[in-house]
């Protein structure tokens, strides 16, 4: 089993009387891609605050990369690489020239960081632009420079705090597949998000945070087998063979949760697709001389996930 | 911070952190510009308002009186560079309404008998009618009026002084002439014989008495010859009782007797003449003795007549005396006005401005420093540039040190370049030396940042940091002594300002500039501002929280 890169006991911040961050605990593994999924305010961008020593600990203990990051924040600040949810580059400074700032302020003589910065930059495509001063450049542009900065000091973790927030969908494509090229690199990656889709393609394991508490955890498919409510099966008819009848039967037949139709549309929720449901529901139909124009059977998302955990749409 | 490998102070990163700063400033050019013109235009601003008289407050004027003392008055209004004299009104009606519009901010009105009472009673009052909803104005305008009066009752105090004087001088030549015919009676009386008293009193006693024994030795001559003569006739004989008596005697006898008889007769007739001629004498001796009183007379008259003149003319020139004495003391009140006499040891001929230049500079330095570091840790926390330098092994000294190096030598160059301004523009003489003033300016500098530092550090915007600077800054203006003497504040901002650096800074940077000291003569004020920085840097240090919220 891999080492820890990240484990927590019972943190807890307050800011006043409010509570951002209620008691987490958990363990991330060295080379893990592990995400941190919610809506704005459940305590992603604290824990990842607290984790990267910049928040003080209300109470319990967080250790990263072996080190307490309040006895040992030095420590943890050399191993760790962050790319904040806002720029936090300077806009009127070069990406060369940024990274050599941030380079010195890590110890490294300008020639080091010049070779590590100039490899980098090639690695997240600003190679062509690294003396060109930032105030220019797209959201995308500085979310890569910032990625490079968070690795100049070749971290050993890096963290992400919502980093494609405000870009556009290419832009996001790129960093995501960054992102992936990083962690195979054997960086241990912690990621937050509240783009479902994002946490469900990207990440290894995904803790689902809600008003400062995580309420799951596990690998996408875990989380979604076991929070997904099932599959949805959608089926299009000619709205005349629709009938109170013929619903009955396909509900019996498919063994669904529930069943809805509209006009000649008709919805069914099944636990899962597995023993033939597809075939079975296509073969009656079939059988019944019902015309099928359409037939649709989609995957739980993290999204429908998210809604069976908290009883609210993530979007809300 | 238990890492070794963050050190307390790290110069390398200092000086990183200074050369991101001024690359950052470099190529912001809408902060750039602003940053450098600020000391250009804060040295105009300030150096051309600050103490410089209100001028041209447009009054208007009503005179009732028409006296050459309301001329007088008139005139020094006019004279006034405090006032514009819009217009001569003829009553005071129009002078409310124009005051009542906001033309003029004063109405003089001199009422009529205005210089007759002036002349006569010494006392005479004229109005002054001001806007009080710009008390601004209004008091300067009451000061200047009141000034003006004083000088007013100055101007006719010394005219009626020199009235006296007039007079005085009058009276002091009439005298003299007095004084000089006193002389010339003086004069004919030693003419007279009065003169030499003795001499004359001598003479005249002199001629009486030669008279008189002359007289004297001729009565006493006349009748020796008289008695001689008697004797020599013996019996004198009658001649009719000779002839009687004798006349049948001989005739040879009769002869010798005849002659006789003619012997007697002539000797008797020489008798008779030597008595009338003793009478003669006798008359000349009184007259001797009466010319003799008289001339005593005319002596004691002219003695007397010499001591009069002489009394008067003692009384004429003690008279002359005290009228001199009189016109010295006139002529010393006439120059009894009471002015200041101007001692300038650190140099005179000097404008207002080269002495206010010091507290000027203190105070822009000072608000240059306040306003001026809202980038430096509030604006970097809340773009979050500040966090990436959190997320480094560099200690919060660090920091705090390299950023306000940055602004401390951006200061410095500001500064430097204010007080260049103020010698090209306002060709501001600096005595002492540059190189002085500098280390002034520097440690100055220090804690000027440092407010600035703590304030940044306060703040978690730069929003934040405005409106917390804006409580620090303006007050400044107040308690910078540049517009107002800081001894005319209330007791409680004059300890405020005691306080601030400024006070301290101001006295240095005059003490160079002005008086031409070294930095051995200043060093109660070095060593205020060098404590003052340190416990700037010290607060700010404490209250800078590495977190972000």
């Amino acid at each position: 089993m891999a080492a820890l890169a990240i484990e927590t006991k019972g943190v807890v911040r307050k800011f006043g009387d409010f509570t951002a961050v209620n008691g987490l605990s958990l363990k991330i593994k060295e080379g893990e891609l592990f995400g941190f999924l919610g809506p704005n305010g459940a305590g992603k961008t604290t824990t990842i605050r607290m984790l990267t020593t910049l928040t003080p600990l209300s109470a319990g203990s967080a250790r990263v990369g072996g080190f307490d990051v309040q006895e040992q924040s030095a420590k943890v600040r050399a191993i760790i690489g962050v790319v904040p949810q806002s720029f936090a580059l300077f806009d009127e400074l070069t990406p060369m020239e940024n990274l050599w700032f941030i380079g010195k302020l890590f110890g490294m003589e300008k020639q080091e960081s010049t070779r590590r910065g100039e490899e980098l930059l090639k690695i997240v495509g600003l190679l062509d632009k690294k003396d060109v001063v930032c105030a220019g450049f797209s959201g995308g542009m500085k979310q890569r420079l910032s990625v490079a900065a968070g690795l100049l000091h070749e971290p050993k973790i890096l963290f992400m705090d919502e980093p494609t927030t405000g870009l556009d969908p290419q832009s996001r494509i790129a960093l995501r597949e960054l992102t992936k090229k990083l962690n195979a690199r054997g960086i241990t990656v912690v990621y937050t998000t509240h783009d479902m889709e994002e946490a469900d393609k990207l990440c290894d394991r995904i803790a689902v945070m809600d008003l400062g508490k995580i309420i799951a955890e596990g690998t996408p498919e875990e989380l979604k087998r076991e929070h997904g409510g099932g599959n949805l099966l959608k089926l299009k008819l000619d709205a005349g063979d629709v009938d109170e009848k013929l619903l009955q039967a396909l509900k019996k037949l498919a063994g669904a949760t529930s069943i809805k139709s509209k006009g000649g549309e008709v919805e069914l929720h099944v636990k899962n697709t597995l023993g033939g449901v597809v075939h079975k529901v296509s073969s009656f139909l079939n059988s019944r001389k019902v015309r099928v124009h359409e037939l649709n059977v989609s995957e739980p998302t993290l999204e429908q996930v998210f809604i069976n955990l908290t009883k609210k749409d993530l979007h809300e | 911070m238990s890492s070794g490998e963050e050190k307390i102070l790290d110069l390398g990163k200092i000086w990183a952190i200074i050369w991101k700063n001024w690359l950052v400033l470099k190529r912001d050019k809408a902060r750039l510009a602003p940053l450098m013109m600020f000391p250009l235009i804060m040295i105009l601003i300030y150096g051309s308002t600050a103490g410089v008289a209100t001028k041209n407050l447009p009054v208007a004027l009503v005179d009732y009186d028409h006296s050459p003392e309301s001329a007088q008055l008139l005139q020094l209004i006019y004279a006034t560079q405090t006032f514009t004299v819009g217009q001569v009104l003829s009553g005071e009606q129009e002078g409310k309404r124009l005051l009542d519009e906001g033309k003029i901010k004063a109405l003089f009105v001199i009422p009529p008998e205005f210089g007759k009472k002036a002349s006569q009673a010494g006392q005479a009052v004229f109005s002054v009618i001001t806007d009080e909803s710009d008390p601004a104005s209004s008091q300067i305008i009451k000061g200047t009026a009141a000034s003006l009066a004083s000088r007013l009752t100055q101007e006719f105090s010394a005219q009626r002084l020199a009235k006296v004087q007039a007079e005085i001088s009058g009276a002091r030549s009439a005298l003299s002439k007095a004084s000089v015919a006193a002389q010339q009676a003086t004069a004919t009386n030693s003419i007279g014989g009065a003169d030499s008293t003795a001499t004359s009193e001598s003479k005249s006693n002199y001629a009486y008495r030669q008279v008189s024994s002359a007289a004297a030795s001729m009565n006493s001559g006349l009748e020796g010859k008289k008695t001689s003569l008697q004797n020599s006739i013996g019996n004198v004989i009658e001649p009719n009782s000779i002839l009687g008596g004798y006349a049948l005697g001989p005739f040879a006898y009769v002869n010798p007797l005849l002659a006789l008889i003619d012997k007697q007769q002539t000797s008797l007739a020489s008798v008779a003449f030597y008595s009338s001629l003793q009478g003669i004498f006798a008359q000349m001796q009184r007259n001797a003795a009466d010319i003799y009183s008289h001339a005593a007379l005319l002596q004691s008259n002219a003695k007397a007549s010499t001591a009069q003149v002489e009394s008067a003319s003692s009384l004429i020139s003690s008279a002359d005396e005290s009228l001199s004495a009189a016109q010295k003391d006139s002529n010393a009140i006439s120059s009894a006005e009471i002015s200041a006499s101007f001692v300038s040891p650190y140099g005179s001929g000097r404008r207002g401005l080269d002495f206010l230049l010091p507290n000027i500079l203190a105070l822009i330095i000072f608000q240059g420093a306040a306003a001026g570091l809202g980038r430096a840790i509030a604006g970097e926390r809340s773009n979050g540039s500040l966090t990436r330098v959190f997320l480094t092994p560099t200690s919060n000294a660090t920091i705090i040190t390299g950023t306000q190096l940055f602004y401390l030598l951006l200061e410095a160059v500001r500064s430097g370049l204010m007080i260049l301004f103020a010698v090209v523009i306002f060709g501001v003489a600096v005595n002492g030396s540059v190189l002085d003033l500098l280390v002034v300016l520097g440690l100055y500098s220090v804690g000027a940042t440092g407010v600035g530092m703590i304030l940044s550090v306060m703040a978690k915007s730069q929003e934040q940091y405005m409106a917390l600077s804006l409580l620090v800054i303006l007050p400044t203006i107040f308690l910078s002594g540049v517009f107002f003497p800081i001894q005319s504040l209330p007791s409680g901002m004059q300890a405020f300002a005691s306080i601030l650096p400024m006070a301290y800074a101001a006295s240095a940077f005059g003490a160079i500039m002005v008086k031409g000291f070294g930095l051995a003569q200043i060093l109660p004020q070095l060593a205020y501002l060098a404590a003052f920085g340190a416990l700037t840097v010290g607060v700010s240090l404490m209250l800078f929280k590495r977190e972000m919220a």
